[in-house]
Formats: C-alpha cells, structure tokens, sequence
C-alpha cells in the first residue's frame, strides 16, 4: 500500500494503491490529519483507484476520518473505487453515509 | 586429571582449564586463584565435556591441540551443550597463526589467550566475559520471561474466550436442522451466531460479523447478545430488535467500529421467513432438491448496525415463502475473502456452486472450502449457517 497526497484548489487528494486494510491505519491517518486544519482547503477526496482490497477495518477507518472531516466542516468524496472496492462498499451501504463518485 | 574437591556451597566462580600440559594447567590455575576461580581441569576434549556436563563451569580455558580429542571439536560440541546459556571458551594459543585463530572462533571459541599467561591479560579477558556472560544471562532471562507472559495471556484468553462463548452460544437453540461452522482467525472471534425460539413459535436467527478480529472485534458481542435474547424473549420484531442492537452499538463502540449482521426470522408454521441484511454477503435460499438452484437472494440493503445513532430499518425486509427442504444460507465475508496460497480469494461463486452441490449442501461447503485454502491461515473469522427447514426446526407447531 502506498499513500500520496496532491493539492489542486481547494480540494485534497488522497491517492490510495494496493491493499487498503488494517495496515494502513497510521498512514491514511497522518495523510488526512494535516488537512483538517488547512483553511484553503473545503474538500478531502480519497481516490480509490488503484486500490485492490478494502477490507472492514479500512470502511472504520473512512468512517473515522467522515466523523473528523465533518467536524472540520469539508466535504468528504469516495472517488473512482474498483470493481471489487465498489462492491464491498456497496454490501456496507455506505453511500447512505459518503458521496461515492465512479 | 586434578579433579579439584569443588565445594558447591562454594562461592567461588568455577574455572576449567583442559590442557594436556600438566605445568600449563598448575599455572593457570594458580593465576585463576588470584581472580576468584577455582578450577576443575581435563587433559583432553573428551575429558572436558564429561567434566563440563558434571561441573556447569562458568568459563573454560582450552587448549587446541590434545591427544584423543582437540579443542576445537570440544567447543563445538559444548556450545550445543550450553545452547542459550553463555558459557565463554577462551582457547590458549600462541596466537601467532590466523587459520588457527580463525577455526577457534568458528567452532564456537569466545577470545584467546596466548601462552606465557599474564596476570593482567588473564584478568582482563575475565572481566570482558563475565560482562557478556551477564548479558546474555539477562537477555535469556527476559525472554524466558516473555515467554511465560505470553503463555499466560494466552491461557487467560482461552479461559475468558469459554467463559463467554458459554454466555453467548449455550443459550443458542439446539437443532439438528441449523449447522454452523464458525472459525476464528485468533482466539476471540468477531463473529457471531445467535438463534432463538420465540414465545410465539417463530425462530429468529442472527449471523454478525464485527469490524476486525480478535478481542477488539468480541467486546460488542456480549452487550448485542444481551439485547438479542431480552428482546425475543419478550416477543418484540425484528426491526425493533435491530434498531435497539444498533442503538446499543452506537453508544458503546468507537467510531469505525460497527456490527455488520443478517437477521433471518422464519414464522411460526414455518410457511415463510423474513431476512434482514445489514452489511453481510447475500442470504441465499436454496430450495430442494438441491439442484433446483437458488429460489431467493437477499442481499444487503441495510447499514451495518452502530454506525449511526438512528438506523434507516424502514425499507422491508426480503419474504420468501418457504418449503419442506428448503435451505437458508448465510456466510460471513471471511468465508469468501478467504485466500489460498496463492492469493486467490475463494469468492462468493465458488461458494454457492458448492453449496448447491452434493448430497449434503453443508458439509459440502466446508470440505470444498477447507481445501481451497489448504494449510493457509485465516485473516479473518469465517463463518458459514446452514438453516434447513424440516419438520422439527421450530419448537412451535411445525408446517403439516
């Protein structure tokens, strides 16, 4: 699993690859910690692209980070999940609770 | 051989010293005197492991060459002896060959100590072994301390890990017609099967899976059995059942941790059930014969329980009339994300493809399973539930 952030405007992107599990928890946290506080930025994309596997501890930490984004008043979006990403978000009924963008 | 009387109520340190010089031996033993060693001696390797195996010294002085057996061949085989115990051999050279040095520290030897001996070098050399002799001795002590707290936390775990489940599944309904597998990645399992008959003939069985494993994934099953067992037993429905649970969840777990669960509710006169699918893989009824394929999926249409404070339980639950025969499904998403040594998930199709095969669609499923993965271990808890609908199942009147 690696990790990358960019900027463009007003949005954060968060750029997740391989398996997004248990593992990662530490580093997506201290890639989306940052941002909170940034004032120039309004919205926290987590691009799910290259992601392979999510597994329920990587949906706790979406929904950690969904509870923290709130607080910090940003949008939060779910982009571009994978065939098999999007299924598992789809079982969890997650677009109830995320804006999920194909 | 000056066997030496060695007093073991002593509270000298112990020496041995094996040379086949009797001279050498009488010098270094003096010497070693002056240090606070008393010396056992043996004139040749094979001599010096009996007298080790007899003495447990605390260092060893070792000549190379001897008649019988070297020192070479005697290190070696007293460091396997010793194995985690720090027994520093110090072989007496002239140390002016490097082959030499290099074969005495390959066969396990610790330093040198070159002939003639010098009471100044001699107590140096001492003084560094002794320093890592303590060393080692607090480091093999710390891991065999490790080692016994790590047997213990286990032990308790085991122990606590029966404790519960006694609370959880004993109170379960005992049925030849509702089979379970649940397998747990470690001790405490996430998982969770709870069945129950109600006052009014009807069966309510709920399969969850918590977020994670292990004991942070188990603390929510003993509050969500609670609720399970309290509410049925009192006649309340489903979604009142699986709001409280939700409810219950919401106030006691962290965020990121949630119950993901499928409530399945079979009238009584078991003429039809009701399955209610919050975040697990798809509910199939199977009907009968087996090979009449799958008459009804239901799959998630629910957030999992304890994520939100009030849950959205509004849209109905998936009917299916029921048949003598015919078969509700329920796995937890451990059983299809499971992989084999290849990294191959076994997957939802491969799973109902053997779940509609064979004589015994159940066992069937776990053989099948089992032998995909092999000898891989499991990264989460896997369960499967097999509620066949026969005569019997429910307490109440049963179909006629």
């Amino acid at each position: 699993m690696s990790i990358n952030t960019t900027i463009s405007g007003n949005t954060v992107v968060i750029n997740m690859t391989g398996r997004f599990d248990f593992n990662v928890q530490r580093d997506f946290k201290e890639a989306y910690d940052p941002q909170l506080g940034n004032i120039s930025i309004n919205t926290i994309e987590v691009n799910l692209a290259g992601v392979d596997y999510l597994d329920s501890s990587a949906l706790g930490m979406l929904l950690m980070l969904r509870e923290r984004a709130s607080a910090a008043g940003k949008q939060l979006k779910l982009c571009k999940p994978g065939a098999s990403v999007a299924q598992i978000l789809e079982i969890a009924n997650f677009a109830k609770l995320f804006t999920i963008e194909k | 051989m000056g066997a030496a009387e060695v007093g073991t109520a002593s509270s000298l340190k112990l020496a041995m010293i094996v040379d086949d010089v009797p001279a050498n031996r009488m010098v270094l033993q003096s010497l070693l005197k002056h240090e606070g060693y008393e010396a056992v001696t043996a004139e040749n390797g094979e001599q010096a492991i009996e007298q080790y195996l007899v003495h447990k010294p605390d260092i060893i002085f070792m000549d190379v060459m001897m008649p019988v057996m070297d020192g070479y061949q005697a290190t070696t085989r007293i460091k396997e002896i010793s194995k985690a115990q720090f027994v520093p051999v110090i072989f007496l050279t002239a140390l002016n060959e490097a082959d030499a040095m290099v074969r005495c520290i390959e066969s396990g030897g610790d330093d040198f100590l070159s002939k003639p001996f010098k009471q100044e070098i001699l107590r140096a050399k001492i003084k560094s072994m002794e320093r890592i002799r303590e060393l080692s001795r607090v480091v093999e002590e710390q891991r065999r301390d490790i080692e016994m707290r790590h047997q213990m936390l286990l032990k308790e775990q085991a122990m606590a890990q029966q404790i519960y489940h006694r609370a959880v599944t004993d109170e379960n309904v005992a049925s030849k017609y509702i089979r379970s597998m649940l397998n747990s990645a470690s001790i405490f399992s996430g998982d969770m099967l709870l069945t129950a008959d109600c006052s009014d003939g009807s069966m309510y069985v709920l399969l969850g899976d918590f977020t994670g494993h292990g004991l942070t994934a188990a603390v929510g099953v003993l509050p969500s059995a609670e609720v399970f067992r309290a509410m049925t037993g009192k006649g309340f429905g489903a979604r009142e059942i699986l709001q409280t649970i939700n409810a219950k969840l919401n106030k006691l777990l962290p965020t990121g941790m949630f119950l993901a669960a499928a409530l399945v509710s079979i009238e009584a006169g078991m003429k039809r059930a009701r399955i209610w699918n919050a975040g697990m893989p798809e509910v199939l009824v199977a009907g009968s014969p087996a090979s009449s394929g799958v008459k009804q999926r239901a799959v998630s249409s629910y957030l999992p329980l304890g994520i939100l404070a009030d849950v959205d339980l509004e849209l109905p639950p998936v009917e299916v009339e029921l048949e003598e025969g015919d078969r509700i499904l329920m796995c937890s998403d451990g059983l299809s994300e499971a992989v084999n040594a290849v990294g191959e998930a076994y997957g939802m199709d491969r799973y109902e493809q053997a779940a509609l095969s064979g004589a015994d669609g159940f066992e069937h499923v776990i053989s099948d399973f089992k032998s995909f993965c092999g000898s891989q271990p499991y990264r989460d808890d896997v369960s499967y539930v097999e509620i066949k609908c026969m005569p019997g199942l429910l307490k109440g009147k049963s179909v006629d």
